[in-house]
């Protein structure tokens, strides 16, 4: 018995009429009824015997829920209390029954009143029983359920703090390069090293407040990219063009953060690097059937070379699959006449979880 | 194998045992004078519902077995529970009325003896009784095992959880121990442009120093041990 609750004495009042009306169904069991009675005294009958039944089930019910009120913490005085509840109220209720019908002049009323609480204690403890263990399984597998969510939830994280790492060990070696580069250029071309320098300040405040949140906007994020390409422009020259087509109304979507420098990075190190010549970015979004789809095509060395690539964009996969499930995903084509794009697509609607 | 079945029988022999005691009394007062109801009827009463008790037991841990290992469902429950009944109370009545009657002496619906309605209708109310007095003990059954069913997932989706949470703290170690402080770097490089300015030897030798102890790991560290 715990403490006091509107569902579940609403549930115990449904589970009593159902029991009630089932027993009652014992009249129209009886050896010999048909043959005795016509039909309509017999429904007459039922519905009398289902009154009855109806009081007395009542009062046991009020009875052992207002057992239910007083605290008891030992199984067995549990028991006993019960036990004296549901003899109170099929006493109580049996003679409210007698009152109702009286019995024949010959029948002991006390034996009549101890047989029927005995039937009553067995029927009304099985189904207390029923009704504690149902409630009982059913808190626990709410609970299991909650738990089961945090699980989820937990392993969503995980697996972010683990892109979080990967992408913290990609952060170090493109600020060696670039501190390299600058020392370099430094002792060669001090105005340029000088420029490199600024422009690496102006990506790292941009990436600094990308690095702690989990949720950016779009705009955030191409600040972020066009930071990080004109810290390579420095290096590559002229071998690096940069085009952006974002119309101004997308910017303030939200985006996964760091998504976009991903796809930007692989584009570089996959794709125009390797080639003397170098090539162009594009950068560009578009909103199309409620998704917003983000792409970078390069004009790089296209698809054969950057199987090396793999891991990072098998990365952005699996944490674009844990923030928005089915709704987003990668999509690769070949960019005309060369190279590649590469696009991201989420949901414009659903935030991330 | 054998305390399987006989638990059962077992368990439906007594709730049977129950059942015949409570129609005894409630049978008891209806009878003027009382006395004719005597202790031959009560043997009766035992030996006809501990009978139907045990078969419908019986039935359904046939049920129960061809089940498994996987448990039955609710409704193949009470399907177990509805046939049971019915076949228990008739194979058992058929059993008392053919075989044991002359072996125990009991008065077993001798009454009813070439009155085929009536005897329909006491196997009727048996049937009624088994189903009722059966289905509630099943239902009280099946209810336990689900129950520990339901602590048992709640115990291992703890475990799960909080096996997850350490991985997570580990994950996030791992992640912080990686990193280079972006922040610190940060303000070493504005400095570093500042001096770019104002003393292009200082800068440079400033440059140097940053990028060795970069690779000297001087910023992970440093982060680890404020974080730690």
């Amino acid at each position: 018995m715990t403490s006091f609750s509107w569902p579940s004495l609403w549930r115990g009042g449904l589970l009593t009429l159902a029991i009630v009306f089932v027993l009652s169904t014992q009249l129209l069991f009886q050896l010999g009824l048909y043959e005795s009675w016509p039909l309509e005294a017999i429904l007459l009958g039922w519905l009398d015997h289902f009154t009855d039944q109806l009081i007395v089930g009542a009062c046991i019910f009020a009875a052992v829920a207002l057992a239910g009120l007083v605290p008891v913490n030992s199984t067995p005085r549990r028991m006993a209390l019960l036990a004296g509840a549901i003899t109170l109220g099929a006493v109580t209720g049996e003679m409210a029954v007698m009152l109702r019908l009286p019995l024949a002049p010959d029948m002991s009323a006390a034996a009549v009143l101890a047989a029927k609480t005995a039937r009553w204690l067995v029927i009304a403890g099985l189904a207390y029983a029923f009704f504690m263990l149902q409630r009982e399984g059913a808190e626990a597998a709410t609970q299991a359920h909650e738990k089961e969510l945090q699980r989820i939830r937990l392993e969503r994280q995980m697996s972010e703090a683990r892109l979080q790492s990967l992408h913290a060990q990609m952060e170090p070696h493109f600020l060696f390069n670039t501190l390299a580069n600058v020392q370099r250029l430094y002792r060669t071309e001090p105005e340029r090293g000088r420029r490199m320098l600024s422009n690496f300040l102006a990506y790292l405040r941009a990436a600094l407040p990308q690095m702690r949140s989990s949720e950016t906007t779009l705009r955030q994020e191409l600040e972020l990219a066009r930071a990080y390409l004109e810290v390579l422009h420095v290096r590559m020259g002229e071998r690096l063009k940069v085009s952006f087509d974002v119309p101004a109304e997308y910017a303030s979507l939200p985006f996964p953060p760091l998504a976009l420098s991903t796809l930007t990075e692989n584009a570089i190190k996959h794709g125009l690097n390797p080639l003397p010549e170098g090539g162009a970015i594009e950068i560009s979004a578009r909103v199309e059937n409620g998704r917003l789809r983000v792409g970078v095509a390069d004009t790089g060395a296209g698809l054969r070379s950057s199987s090396g690539s793999g891991a990072g964009l098998a990365n952005l996969r699996a944490r674009l699959a844990a923030l928005y499930g089915e709704a987003a995903g990668l999509e690769f084509k070949a960019n005309l006449p060369r190279g590649i794009r590469v696009t991201i697509v989420v949901p414009v609607e659903a935030r991330p979880a | 194998m054998l305390p399987f079945w006989l638990a059962r029988a077992g368990f439906g022999f007594l709730c049977g045992a129950v059942l015949a005691l409570l129609e005894y009394l409630h049978y008891f007062p209806l009878m003027s004078p009382p006395s004719e109801l005597g202790l031959d009827s009560f043997r009766a009463l035992l030996v006809g519902y501990g009978g139907n008790g045990f078969l419908l037991a019986l039935i359904v841990a046939a049920a129960e077995r061809r089940a498994r290992p996987r448990e039955l469902r609710a409704w193949e429950l009470a399907a177990a529970v509805v046939a049971g009944a019915v076949l228990g109370v008739l194979l058992w009545q058929g059993f008392t009325h053919f075989v044991l009657r002359d072996h125990l002496g009991l008065r077993l619906f001798t009454e009813h003896v070439g009155q085929p309605r009536m005897w329909a209708g006491a196997l009727l109310y048996q049937s009624w009784l088994m189903l009722v007095f059966g289905g509630l003990a099943a239902a009280v059954y099946a209810s336990r095992r689900w129950r520990a069913r339901m602590l048992e997932a709640l115990r291992s989706a703890e475990i799960a959880r909080a096996k997850s949470e350490s991985v997570l703290a580990q994950a996030r170690l791992d992640s912080l121990q990686a990193r280079v402080d972006p922040e610190l770097v940060f303000r070493n490089l504005a400095q570093l442009e500042a001096l770019y300015v104002t003393d292009l030897a200082a800068a440079e030798r400033s440059l140097d120093e940053l990028v060795s102890s970069l690779r000297g790991g001087t910023y992970m560290t440093d982060r680890i041990r404020r974080t730690a």
